[in-house]
């Protein structure tokens, strides 16, 4: 039996023991995961269908629309996979004691290589698929002539064999960046990557955005926008290929669609040759290379956080502060965690930049108030993914150290303090900055200013608190991977909590907000004391939420032994 | 290095006459590597683990079938091998790491630090496993901060100071070199002392 089938082996057999164990598990948590997937693939669904009835629209240039919306999708879900392959082959080959513990055993490095491989193919693709059969499903629902009835298999399998393409170009980038730069120039090099990844996404923005909901311009408006697109139509590109043979599908013209098929397995194989290939002769090299090679003295730079920390909270105690700088050391040392953050708001920022160029009628105040509600609320959720994946583990991950913690002269109240005012200082001054951006872009008065900056410093502080002291109630002091720890009980009961806050928060005091501000009378006296209310209101309740979790987490962890 | 999971920058690791960089599968063939904090499948039993390790080491199934078996039986790992590993103690886990570093016969062994975190008899039970195996003509080459264990089992004792390979030889050796008859503390402080100054 060959190297890659036993290792397959013995990780299909811990699979299926992890199953019989999910039993055991949180039925919450199977059930919140469950529900929530299915509401967002029907949501994905009704999207594209109601895309597709409207391309419908444009008789004669149905097709023509089609082939444009799939090769502007599939190219950006190439760049995205690309991009997340080559992180999470990092990571699975170069942080993995994993990978350690298979390289001191007999174990050809190629085989060790394609197993991460295969690894990381399932975990980066599995969101392609997800988003694929909505997509897919949409497009035959709507389709004007029908599909023929291999069309959803064979679609299907069109997708899966295309996703080896991105793996694999993913691997190579990973392995030859780790082989050929030096270990700190890394960091460098991946952040250049994140930047170029943003710079594709205000690309597609601005070229999308060409698209008028009307189509006003009929013959030279649908010109404009295949020029705009003509980038994604490259015969070269992956993606390209795929939007053809799916379109060959739902015509009925297999041979065609087969020959697309052939066309993209034919250089997954390959791609996938020349990955394992190259892993052959750089992979021992590599993973000695960043096993071995000291990173970058930090020294002086850490010397510099440490005291603009001191310097900026200079109103807090002294313990709490030592904890903030030490939280943000390791934030900042840590690659995986801030190039997360960074590409999390970075795209939002992007979106934000461009918002005057989406097709809305910018005059009305309907349409500006209904668009930066839903910036908020879009801010709002991904500060909650920040906070559930960054600081919700933070106490969990002392771990094997919390000893130092609880053996040290002080409180652990002031030990929770500390990494609650890491969380909500390090998100109130992205989210702010976020918000504020949305509101200028918008073209917003400083009285909408002042209140989101309200309204977000509550939710802020809310968010960090839950996040906390969830965290503190539900430690998990034996893992070291934060996803293991978020994956836990007290991580879906925090994603849980987080959300329905942010649904209040947004719901019940910055929706009533802005139809207040939209139907103000001449700045009544009357309109100003709503809106001081309502603010008046968040903030009551963001410091509720707050006291309430962080006095949840401090009771169990001023209790907990260790 | 001689695990073969770092690269030399110069010279050449051999391993029973084989070149861990030209032939790192047959080098490793004959070894076993326990790192101090060694690596479970989290998810499989003990049992499991034994056996993904015989069927890496290309153990025959009758034969691999019978050493995980046997090694369960040495190593008192029989009342827990069908609990999945996530649930060990260390020193439960310690046990399967030896267990399956020994299900091959391996002719060397690599192990950093192995008596950390064991109970006393877990520890008084490795060393006599250890003492028998270098009976039997195994090489192992035991890395330790704890000079009274490198004392109690090596027959010879390296010394590395800052990356040096300062002195190499039996505890007599060492003691003649350094100039001091007491334990290897003082031989090992002496040593360094004048291999810093």
């Amino acid at each position: 039996m060959s190297d890659l089938r036993i290792i397959l082996r013995a990780r299909l057999r811990a699979l299926l023991n992890s199953i019989k164990t999910i039993r055991q598990q949180s039925r919450l948590k199977i059930a919140f995961i469950t529900i929530f997937a299915v509401a967002f693939w029907a949501g994905l669904f009704l999207g594209f269908r109601d895309a597709f009835f409207y391309i419908y629209k444009a008789p004669g240039f149905e097709n023509l629309l089609v082939g444009i919306v799939f090769n502007v999708f599939f190219l950006s879900l190439l760049i995205m996979l690309v991009f997340s392959n080559a992180v999470l082959i990092y990571s699975s080959l170069y942080r993995s004691s994993e990978v350690e513990f298979l390289l001191s055993l007999p174990v050809k490095e190629s085989s060790v290589f394609l197993y991460k491989y295969v690894e990381t193919l399932v975990y980066s693709s599995w969101a392609f698929a997800y988003l694929a059969v909505p997509i897919i499903l949409a497009f035959g629902y709507t389709a004007t002539l029908g599909v023929p009835w291999y069309f959803y298999p064979a679609a299907m399998l069109m997708f899966a064999v295309f996703v080896a393409i991105p793996a694999a170009a993913g691997s190579l980038i990973s392995m030859l960046l780790v082989t050929i730069v030096p270990r700190s120039r890394i960091k460098v090099l991946m952040t250049v990557g994140g930047m170029l990844l943003l710079a594709a996404v205000l690309i597609s923005i601005k070229y999308v955005s060409g698209f008028t909901p009307r189509f006003a311009g009929g013959y030279s408006e649908i010109g404009k926008v295949v020029g705009k697109v003509a980038f994604a139509q490259n015969p070269f590109l992956p993606s390209a290929w795929l939007s053809k043979g799916v379109i060959f599908l739902s015509r009925s013209e297999p041979r065609e669609a087969f020959f697309y098929l052939l066309v993209i397995l034919a250089n997954s194989l390959f791609m996938t040759a020349v990955a394992q290939a190259t892993s052959r002769g750089i992979l021992w090299r590599s993973f000695s290379k960043s096993h071995s090679s000291a990173s970058r003295r930090t020294h002086v730079k850490a010397e510099i956080l440490t005291w603009l920390v001191h310097k900026a909270f200079f109103f807090m105690p002294l313990e709490i502060r030592l904890f903030l700088a030490k939280d943000l050391k390791t934030f900042f040392r840590d690659i995986t965690q801030w190039l997360q953050f960074v590409m999390f708001f970075g795209v939002l920022a992007i979106y934000i930049l461009n918002i005057r160029t989406l097709p809305y009628d910018w005059g009305a105040d309907r349409a500006r108030n209904s668009v930066s509600l839903l910036n908020l609320a879009a801010t709002c959720l991904v500060l909650s993914t920040f906070t559930g994946r960054f600081i919700f583990p933070l106490l969990s991950l002392e771990g094997k150290k919390f000893w130092v913690l609880g053996l040290a002269p002080i409180k652990r109240r002031q030990i929770l303090l500390g990494k609650f005012f890491f969380a909500f200082f390090g998100s109130l001054a992205v989210s702010e900055a976020l918000i504020l951006l949305s509101d200028l872009m918008l073209d917003f008065p400083l009285t909408m200013w002042l209140g989101h900056a309200v309204l977000v410093l509550a939710i802020c502080s809310g968010l960090s608190a839950i996040s906390v002291g969830l965290g503190a109630r539900y430690p998990n002091l034996k893992e070291d991977n934060p996803s293991k720890i978020v994956a836990g009980f007290g991580g879906t009961l925090n994603l849980i909590v987080s959300m329905l806050y942010i649904a209040i928060m947004v719901a019940f005091i910055g929706l009533p907000y802005h139809v207040a501000f939209s139907n103000r009378l001449a700045d009544s006296l009357f309109y100003y004391r709503t809106i001081v209310g309502y603010l008046g209101l968040s903030l009551l309740v963001g410091a509720v939420v707050s006291v309430f979790f962080l006095n949840l987490g401090r009771t169990k962890f001023e209790q907990m032994e260790f | 290095m001689i695990a073969g999971l770092l690269r030399p920058t110069r010279g050449v690791v051999k391993v029973c006459g084989y070149d861990m960089a030209a032939q790192p599968v047959q080098a490793k063939e004959l070894m076993s590597y326990v790192p101090d904090q060694p690596y479970l499948y989290e998810k499989l039993t003990g049992r499991e683990f034994l056996r993904f390790i015989a069927d890496i080491y290309k153990l025959e199934p009758d034969v691999a079938a019978f050493k995980v078996k046997a090694m369960a039986d040495e190593f008192g790992l029989e009342e827990f091998a069908d609990q999945l590993t996530e649930n060990y103690s260390h020193g439960m886990k310690q046990r399967v790491v030896m267990a399956a570093a020994m299900i091959h016969d391996p002719k060397v062994i690599v192990i950093d630090e192995p008596m950390v975190g064991l109970d006393p008899r877990s520890a008084r039970s490795l060393k006599d496993i250890f003492r028998q195996k270098a009976r039997e003509g195994t090489t192992i080459f035991m890395s330790t901060h704890t000079l009274s264990v490198a004392e109690e089992l090596a027959d010879r004792v390296g010394i590395i100071d800052k990356g040096d390979l300062v002195a190499l030889g039996t505890i007599s050796q060492l003691q003649s070199r350094a100039r001091v008859e007491g334990r290897l503390e003082d031989v090992f402080l002496a040593i360094t002392e004048g291999a810093s100054v």
